[in-house]
């Protein structure tokens, strides 16, 4: 939606209402003035038309007389001589006459008034009016001239009579006086122009004097040529009103003339008014405005240039309060806005400095770039590792590095963590790379690009994170030689003890042999097994992955076939059976748990076994509820006898497991079952 | 700080305040205007030559003002009467330089024009006269340029014809009233016919302003018996003068200086003034492109056809339109310096040069009246 301002409207209002009114005056003021004008024009025509009849009257009237002359002349009453007495009567009576000639039908001067006798005789006939009155037969009248006896503008008229010519000059000077009358005190003033265009009459002398010839202006010359009119024109940067009329008679030009301001003066008042009210209008407008600018816009133009303040961050100035209760409102709820965005920006700039430092301290290289590639920041680290500047683009920067997997492939910059994330727009997660850059030694950098979105989802920018672990694989590899070495050594411990342990065996073994003592035999029997029970145990420590746990069922199977082995039930088929669920245990347990066993198989077999065919060692090994686990081993042997209390029993091998039991917190239980009986420690 | 929307304000109150500015200064932008003076006789008998030398000035200056005036500036024709009268003329003349012209195109007549001249060196003002062509004013460097060909081209031409004749006795008549012209011409004609080997009778005063003074002339001159008559006389007197010799029975050949040859001398004379030879620079025959061209502009601005008057008015004008022109100047001295240096000009009757001195140099024909009109003696 457009913005609009209300002191723009108010004062366009006003303009356009000082505006509308004044337009409103000049109109009505353009047309009285058009109005008045016309008028003007009307009246100037009826002025000039009139004055051109009187012109033609004036003129008229002379030739008339002089025809009347002429008569005398042809009736012979202007004998030469004589008729100069006589015309010059005439003249005295007919003002309009300055000199009046007779001439002969050869131009020859016969009488002359007033007499000049130097003219006497003289020949005439090279003069227009001569030739044009003998040539046309009729009254001539010349253009005018100025006169050498008046100084002023006059015609000479020829009337031809039988044998003779008469002519006057006929002065205008009557009818210039009399068209000066109509120039006093009029408004108007007359201007008389010849049929050539030159002033015969003016109210500046000097025009006539001069002979000025004003055939160039429209008015003159369109009447010069039959056609009547009226003007509006301009001379000398004032505007004036013209009726120009052409006499009949003469073709002379009537020219009326009036100043326009003249014509329009009536209209002034109107127009000083409407200007007046204009002006008003617009001094009231004016004071309005400073009026509604002073006390209402002004505090409303303070605060946005307090809003400009605070967009440039400055967030302590206040807007000071002023007399309208509503834009206080405004200014009070303003300024404690300003207080609320001040404390938010502060906090926000506080935990910009935190991240900052957070940023810039960590060794952990990061750095974001936006979605076009320019890095927008980047720490200390990042700038080293990757080259990176902030505000230049990054890819330039990678092309120059030289990267590698953990498998020595090298890595294209298009692989890159960074440039793929801003491809698809998607996280990429750890990934140990080598990168190598120039003449610095390689860093070995646990690498991951993380995607930044925009409000509608688009990709914002990623940041990429580095952390430097060529220290930490470099330790890892220390490490992992070390165990290796450590691993080598404790499988040669555990062998050695399962081949000293087996030595010891053997040992016992051929002690056995020369021994002839069974119970002896038995005792080094009993014996021997313990000793193969840990050296299987020892053995499947070094075979183990981690030398420290041993697979139970594999460990009960194969100590079950070597207890089997070497008793009584060596050869016989199907003589146990081990059921043992998955599961690995201890060396710690792995010792008494063994030694558990072999005393509970090795009891099975020696009390158990009767000789008979299906006899079977079973040995189950489950997990119990809660971690628990038992091991139990039975038998379809003799049984237990009645008096059986295992309480009370002193034998070394029920010892033994009533202590292995307790080492392995364990519970035993004994149970007689048909046939058989079964030993089950709980631990 | 500039509060927002102030700006805006103050950029809108700027752009009123310039056009409130424009309103009150394009009123009062008005054209520059560079004043020209016109002096010359515009009454009386020879107001002839005034006239016709003033219609021709005026033309010239229209002709500028259309075409755009000089350099944007227009001209403003300041006209004055000098009634013929030397301390009117020497009046004029410090009128108008105290209006301001600085260049005065004037006066018509010789005379007049060494009245004015006597004031013009106190008055920083210059005069380039269409007509005045006494040799009084040759070779002087003065404020004076002229367009007019000297008298001594008006005096050799019928001197030279005379000479052709038979050499007849020569009675030669200058006029009081324009003494600097006509006593010049004349004496110039004295001496060079005499030098040709022909004799001058008499030279006479004439009088033209008082009354009888042709019948007198002619009665005076019977006692001479010339056999040639040489006048330095304004047309209608030459008229009058030639009309009572010819009622008297003397049909001598008349010989006359350019300033008669006007239409005042074929109207008043009739077919007195038949024969009647004249030496004079303009030709009204002449075919020339400029002249027909001129002639026809004349025409149509006065309804009438322009004389030697006219043709030297507008030469006048446009010798010093040109000057203004290059020099952009409104001084005198300037003004004269720059038409020295133009030298060479084009004129309605053709190559116009004009001297160091200011004075032209133009050849004089002769004419002869034959039918009421001025017909060109080869």
């Amino acid at each position: 939606m457009r913005e609009l301002s209300i002191g723009r409207i108010i004062f366009l209002s006003l303009l356009v209402i000082g505006c509308c009114m004044a337009v409103i005056g000049l109109i009505t003021s353009s047309m009285l003035s058009s109005r008045l004008i016309e008028a003007g024009k009307m009246r100037s025509s009826v002025i000039a038309s009139s004055l051109a009849v009187e012109c033609d009257d004036y003129v008229r009237d002379a030739l008339e007389d002089l025809v009347a002359v002429s008569r005398f002349s042809e009736e012979g009453l202007l004998r030469p001589g004589m008729g100069g007495t006589f015309l010059e009567t005439y003249i005295r009576v007919n003002s309009e006459f300055e000199s009046v000639m007779e001439l002969d039908d050869r131009g020859i001067l016969l009488n002359l008034a007033p007499p000049q006798s130097e003219y006497q005789g003289l020949d005439f006939s090279g003069q227009v009016y001569f030739r044009e009155a003998v040539r046309r037969g009729k009254p001539y009248i010349s253009n005018t001239f100025i006169s050498l006896i008046t100084q002023r503008p006059a015609v000479t008229a020829a009337v031809p009579a039988p044998g003779r010519v008469l002519v006057a000059e006929i002065s205008i000077t009557a009818l210039e006086r009399k068209l000066a009358m109509f120039n006093r005190g009029t408004g108007r003033w007359l201007e008389l122009y010849d049929s050539d265009g030159t002033c015969i009459a003016h109210p500046d002398r000097s025009f006539v004097l001069e002979r000025r010839n004003s055939r160039n202006r429209l008015y003159v010359s369109s009447a010069i040529a039959g056609r009547a009119g009226n003007y509006e024109i301009t001379e000398e940067g004032k505007p004036f009103i013209v009726s120009a009329v052409p006499s009949a008679l003469t073709g002379w030009v009537v020219v009326v003339k009036q100043s326009a301001a003249d014509i329009l003066a009536p209209t002034y008042g109107a127009r000083a008014a409407a200007t007046a009210g204009f002006i008003i209008i617009i001094a009231l407008s004016v004071v309005y405005f400073y009026f509604l600018y002073a006390r209402l816009l002004s505090p409303l133009l303070h605060i946005v240039g307090r809003m400009s303040y605070v967009a440039d961050g400055n967030y302590l100035e206040r807007v000071e309060e002023g007399n309208f209760r509503e834009v206080n409102s405004f200014i009070r709820k303003f300024n404690a806005m300003i207080e609320a965005i001040g404390r938010r920006e502060r906090r926000i700039a506080l935990s910009e400095r935190r991240l900052d430092r957070i940023f810039t301290a960590l060794h952990e290289a990061l750095l974001f770039v936006d979605a076009g590639g320019v890095v927008v920041r980047a720490n200390p680290a990042a700038a080293l590792l990757y080259g990176a500047v902030a505000g230049e683009r990054i890819l330039p920067e990678l092309m120059t590095l030289e990267c590698f997997d953990e498998a020595g492939r090298a890595i294209t910059p298009d692989d890159m963590n960074l440039v793929v994330s801003l491809r698809t727009a998607a996280d990429q997660n750890d990934r140990v790379i080598r990168i190598a850059r120039g003449d610095m030694p390689s860093v070995w950098v646990r690498e991951s690009a993380c995607v930044f979105r925009g409000e509608n989802g688009d990709l914002e920018g990623v940041l990429l994170s580095a952390m430097d672990i060529t220290r930490l694989k470099e330790y890892g590899d220390v490490l992992v030689e070390s165990v290796k070495q450590k691993e080598v050594l404790l499988k040669e411990i555990h062998h050695r003890v399962k081949n000293n342990l087996q030595i010891i065996s053997s040992l016992l073994s051929l002690q056995a042999n020369t021994v002839h003592d069974p119970v002896l035999n038995e005792v080094i029997g009993e014996s021997r097994n313990r000793i193969r029970t840990m050296a299987i145990l020892h053995e499947r420590l070094y075979q183990s992955s981690d030398f420290s746990r041993i697979d139970v069922p594999s460990y009960l199977a194969n100590l079950a076939g070597f207890i089997i082995s070497t008793g009584k039930l060596a050869g016989m088929r199907n003589a146990y059976v081990v059921a043992a669920d998955d599961g690995v245990m201890s060396i710690d347990e792995a010792v008494p748990f063994g030694l558990v066993v072999n005393e509970l198989i090795s009891n099975s077999i020696k009390h158990g076994y009767d000789d008979q065919d299906d006899f079977q060692v079973r040995i189950e090994y489950q997990h119990g509820e809660r971690g628990s686990r038992s091991i139990t081993v039975s038998d379809n042997g003799r049984g237990l006898p009645d008096s059986f209390d295992i309480e009370k029993l002193d034998t070394l091998g029920i010892k033994l497991v009533r202590s292995l039991s307790v080492q392995l917190a364990g519970s035993l239980t004994v149970q007689a079952q048909t046939p058989g009986c079964s030993f089950s420690i709980r631990f | 700080m500039v509060v927002p929307g102030a700006q805006r304000r103050i950029r809108t109150g700027r752009v009123v305040v310039a056009l409130l500015a424009l309103l009150l200064i394009v009123p009062s932008c008005g054209k520059r205007v560079i004043k020209i003076g016109f002096s010359g006789t515009l009454s009386g008998r020879t107001a002839d030559l005034g006239v016709q030398g003033l219609n021709g000035v005026r033309l010239a200056v229209e002709e500028a003002n259309a075409a755009g005036g000089i350099d944007g500036a227009t001209l403003e024709l300041i006209a004055v009467d000098d009634k013929a009268d030397p301390e009117t003329a020497r009046r004029t003349g410090v009128l108008l330089a105290e209006a301001g012209v600085p260049v005065i195109i004037g006066h018509m007549t010789s005379a007049m024009t060494k009245a004015a001249l006597e004031v013009s060196a106190d008055r920083d003002i210059l005069y380039v006269s269409p007509s005045s062509s006494s040799s009084f004013f040759s070779d002087r460097d003065d404020a004076l340029v002229r367009v007019c060909a000297t008298n001594r081209g008006d005096a050799q031409v019928p001197a030279e014809h005379l000479a052709m004749k038979g050499r007849p006795r020569v009675v030669a008549v200058f006029d009081k009233n324009n003494r600097s012209y006509s006593h010049d011409l004349v004496s110039a004609f004295n001496e060079i016919y005499t030098g040709l080997g022909g004799e001058v009778l008499a030279v006479l005063e004439y009088d033209g302003s008082t009354q009888g003074a042709a019948p007198a002339l002619a009665e005076s001159l019977r006692p001479f018996a010339p056999g040639a008559l040489f006048l330095g006389v304004s047309g209608y007197d030459l008229a009058m003068i030639v009309q009572h010799l010819r009622n008297r029975g003397m049909r001598m050949p008349v010989y006359a200086g350019g300033w008669a040859m006007t239409d005042s001398l074929l109207k008043t004379g009739g077919r007195a003034v038949e024969g009647v030879m004249l030496a004079q620079f303009f030709d009204e025959n002449d075919r020339s492109d400029s002249y027909l061209r001129f002639k026809s502009d004349y025409q149509k601005r006065y309804g009438y056809s322009p004389t030697f008057a006219s043709v030297y008015g507008y030469d006048a004008a446009m010798v010093v339109i040109a000057a203004l022109r290059n020099t952009g100047s409104a001084d005198a001295d300037e003004i004269k310096r720059e038409i020295l240096r133009i030298r060479d000009f084009r004129s309605v009757m053709g190559p116009l040069s004009i001297n160091r001195y200011g004075d032209s140099i133009r050849r004089s024909l002769l004419f002869e009246v034959r039918n009421g009109s001025f017909v060109r003696v080869p």
